[in-house]
């Protein structure tokens, strides 16, 4: 499975992409986590970053979120370096990340309303029903999967122009990722923001990838159009399988 | 090998790392470090006794610590459930626990009794204090020695025995168990200002007696409270969550009342402009940007702070404080050593907070690197935070020593002249310890510095010590020698430099702690952020 690189044809359009990677390395206590990884995400796309644990998905995407620096290559988000300043253009939702645990979910809200200067306060209120989110749950008393649907609520409360969301459905149960699924699929329907998602979890997602970029051992292994994929008879899942089989 | 021991060298190894060439020589730079260190402290010790003795005394401190940390950490631990579902006794997970605690405190006995030798070997170099034959030197040694032997396992039980706090009216035993805690401190105090003649008190002999006490009755008492950790302490790791004062009601469909409450909250905060929220539990949010984001540091300390516990804590300390100072607006030199120290405990708490920030926030740390803003910001708003929960700590043991001097003198124990005096030296010691938190909860933000490199994070080994300390550079420096009362001047010029340096200092640091705060999220999972802890991956 060597590197399928596709041309893109936004380098011919003179279009800005949304996230561009240009043989991007990272190491980290002698193991290669990147491995000149290049490859781009044209804007209003929804990009599925798919791998198998442990392939590098998480750290390529805190790289572009600004929260790691990479030993070399580069990393533009809308044509910009990736870093502090490019934080206001994009919503990163974390992996293994916790929302402070001693806040209420109205509370915490109450403080991203103010922290987050695209805060959008109809569009939180309609998450909030929509992801059936109580109020007045202490987060650390909350389950996993309902502090899932807060941190997906927190992510898509903002106008940002890009989203992330790294393994959305990490131990989350079957209604919680039904609703967090759902509810991803309507905010892309406004076709405006990007979205780069990264999973493992094929089966959710499938039907609303644009593109996939698949990646193993720190490599790009093949980054694919869906629809040409379907027009030769093929899922998503199924490239997933003969790349990483 | 037996289940037993089996399981000790787990517990052990889950602390220790591995032996290995970087390892030993990043312990001998650590130890190079202190020794020089120590060795030019300014601590007027004259005996080599009083160093061997203080170091102990630091170790079992140390060995203390760590295992009150272990506790502590062992709750929020992803391998508790698998460590509490391991197919044997209670008794054995203890005890074998303990074990593996204790033959970490060995290792930092060695290494502190080590350190002490070093100290002594310079200081006799340096012609500062009496050098011992070697037969002598080498009797004292083991003396310290056997008295970390016997000892050390007291001081991990003591340590792990905070799980039996965690609940009920057992939290109410942590008032005396944090008295217990400062125990090696003041002994440490003790030892460093004996008087010549007092000396025998930890010469070989003496502390030979101390050995066989500490085994016949230290060593009972240290199994029955192994035993009552095995029974009842455990108990507390089986918690699957620490919830909180406002208990949620789970991840099952919201009740058709709930649901109604949270659908009229949402309309009420449809209705209100943006710039006001709903006001919940006494904490909201009407402020952007970094007021906003310092609101939301904040809030963590005013959970905690509206926790029985805390408010026990807090008010017991100023009640004994009143009591105190009652007592010493009798006694003027008295007077100025509570006026000298009464601080000393906020800034404690204020500098191992943040020193420990990587251990207790690691989960919330990709959240708040995600807020756009700059990290200087996010650093300067956590030190605020630290900083305003300290100083109001500070002024709650402000008030309550002058309430005591005030009741003194009402019923006539004191007298107008005495309050003309202590004023002038408590503004002086509150105005230097509110400029120590500062300086130093700015120059721990060179931690994120300290990533880059192992070197760079062996600096913060003199760091530490500098700001951990801050008692003995303080003493030196700001208050005069010797001391008579407080009718001696106070050294408002050197307090005055202290301010001018500590700006541009506490600036540069937060700078520089900015620009590699998102270093904290490198998979270095083996990188020591935090004071005793490794972050986690």
């Amino acid at each position: 499975m060597g590197t399928h690189a596709v041309i893109s044809p936004l380098i011919e359009l003179g279009e800005e992409a949304a996230v561009r990677c240009h043989e991007v390395s990272f190491k980290m206590k002698k193991k290669m986590i990147l491995d000149q990884v290049s490859f781009e995400i044209p804007k209003g796309s929804i990009t599925g970053l798919l791998g198998p644990n442990g392939a590098g998905k998480s750290s390529l995407l805190r790289m572009i979120a600004g929260l790691s620096s990479q030993d070399s290559g580069t990393v533009q988000v809308f044509g910009q370096p990736a870093g502090e300043k490019m934080l206001g253009k994009l919503s990163l939702l974390p992996d293994r990340g916790s929302l402070p645990g001693w806040l209420t979910a109205e509370q915490w809200l109450s403080f991203a309303a103010g922290i987050y200067p695209d805060w959008n306060e109809q569009s939180a209120k309609q998450l909030i029903e929509r992801l059936k989110i109580n109020l007045d749950t202490s987060i650390s008393a909350m389950s996993r999967g309902e502090e899932a649907r807060l941190q997906l609520l927190t992510c898509l409360s903002r106008t940002a122009p890009l989203i992330i969301l790294d393994e959305p459905f990490t131990g989350v149960d079957l209604i919680s990722r039904e609703q967090i699924a759902s509810t991803v699929v309507a905010e892309m329907g406004d076709g405006e923001r990007t979205f780069l998602i990264a999973t493992h979890d094929i089966r959710e997602m499938e039907m609303l990838f644009d593109r996939l970029v698949l990646i193993g051992d720190g490599q790009i292994k093949s980054v694919e159009d869906v629809e040409q994929l379907r027009q030769h008879g093929k899922s998503v899942e199924s490239c997933y399988r003969e790349v990483f089989a | 090998m037996s289940t037993f021991k089996l399981l000790a060298q787990y517990e052990f190894r889950a602390l220790m790392p591995r032996i290995s060439r970087r390892n030993i020589l990043s312990a001998l730079l650590v130890i190079a470090f202190l020794v020089i260190g120590g060795a030019f402290l300014d601590l007027e010790i004259s005996n080599p006794q009083a160093i061997f003795a203080a170091g102990t005394v630091c170790a079992l401190a140390i060995s203390m610590i760590v295992s009150i940390v272990h506790v502590g950490k062992l709750w929020t631990s992803k391998y508790r459930e698998w460590w509490l579902t391991l197919p044997h006794s209670r008794m054995l997970l203890t005890i074998s626990k303990v074990m593996g605690l204790t033959r970490v405190s060995y290792w930092i006995g060695a290494g502190v009794l080590l350190i002490s030798t070093g100290i002594y070997g310079l200081k006799v170099w340096m012609g500062t204090i009496d050098e011992l034959s070697v037969r002598t030197l080498l009797s004292m040694i083991l003396v310290y020695i056997l008295f970390i032997v016997v000892s050390a396992p007291i001081a991990v039980v003591y340590g792990i025995s905070l799980c039996l706090m965690y609940s009920g009216w057992a939290r109410w035993v942590l008032i005396p168990y944090c008295i217990g805690f400062l125990l090696p401190f003041m002994l440490f105090g003790i030892i460093i200002s004996l008087e010549q003649s007092d000396l025998w008190m930890i010469s070989p002999p003496y502390v030979l007696p101390y050995c066989v006490w500490i085994v016949v009755i230290g060593w009972p008492l240290a199994y029955g409270l192994i035993r009552l950790i095995a029974r009842r302490g455990i108990r507390s790791f089986g918690d699957i969550r620490i919830l909180s004062a406002n208990e949620g009601k789970g991840n099952q469909a919201v009740a058709s009342k709930d649901r109604q409450k949270t659908e009229q909250r949402i309309e009420l905060r449809t209705e209100r402009s943006a710039e006001h929220s709903a006001e919940h539990n006494g904490v909201y949010c009407k402020s952007r940007g970094f007021a906003a984001l310092y609101q939301l540091d904040r809030s963590r300390f005013r959970y905690y702070e509206s926790k029985l516990w805390a408010r026990i804590l807090v008010g017991v300390s100023m009640i004994l404080c009143v009591v105190v100072a009652f007592f010493a607006a009798q006694e003027p030199l008295i007077a100025y050593g509570i006026l000298t120290n009464i601080y000393m405990f906020p800034v404690l708490f204020a500098v191992l907070l943040s020193m420990n920030r990587a251990l207790i926030e690691r989960k919330n740390f990709v959240w708040w690197l995600g807020f756009p803003m700059h990290r200087s910001r996010l650093l300067l708003s956590h030190i605020t935070a630290v900083f305003m929960v300290t100083v109001r700590y500070m002024l709650s043991l402000t008030i309550s020593f002058w309430v005591g001097v005030f009741v003194a003198f009402l019923v006539g124990k004191t007298n107008g002249e005495f309050l003309l005096e202590a004023l002038p030296w408590n503004v002086y010691s509150l105005t230097l310890n509110i400029v120590l938190i500062i300086l130093s909860l700015s120059l721990l933000q060179l931690v994120y510095f300290s990533i880059r490199s192992p070197l760079l994070s062996i600096l913060l080994i003199p760091l530490y010590w500098l700001i951990l300390t801050p008692n003995l550079r303080v003493k030196s420096y700001f208050y005069s020698e010797p001391v008579m009362g407080m009718d001696q001047p106070l050294l408002w010029g050197r307090l005055g430099f202290l301010v001018l340096i500590t700006i541009p200092i506490s600036i540069f640091c937060i700078w520089l702690g900015g620009r590699n705060f998102h270093r904290i999220l490198d998979n270095g999972s083996n990188k020591n952020l935090s004071l005793f802890g490794k972050a986690s991956k």
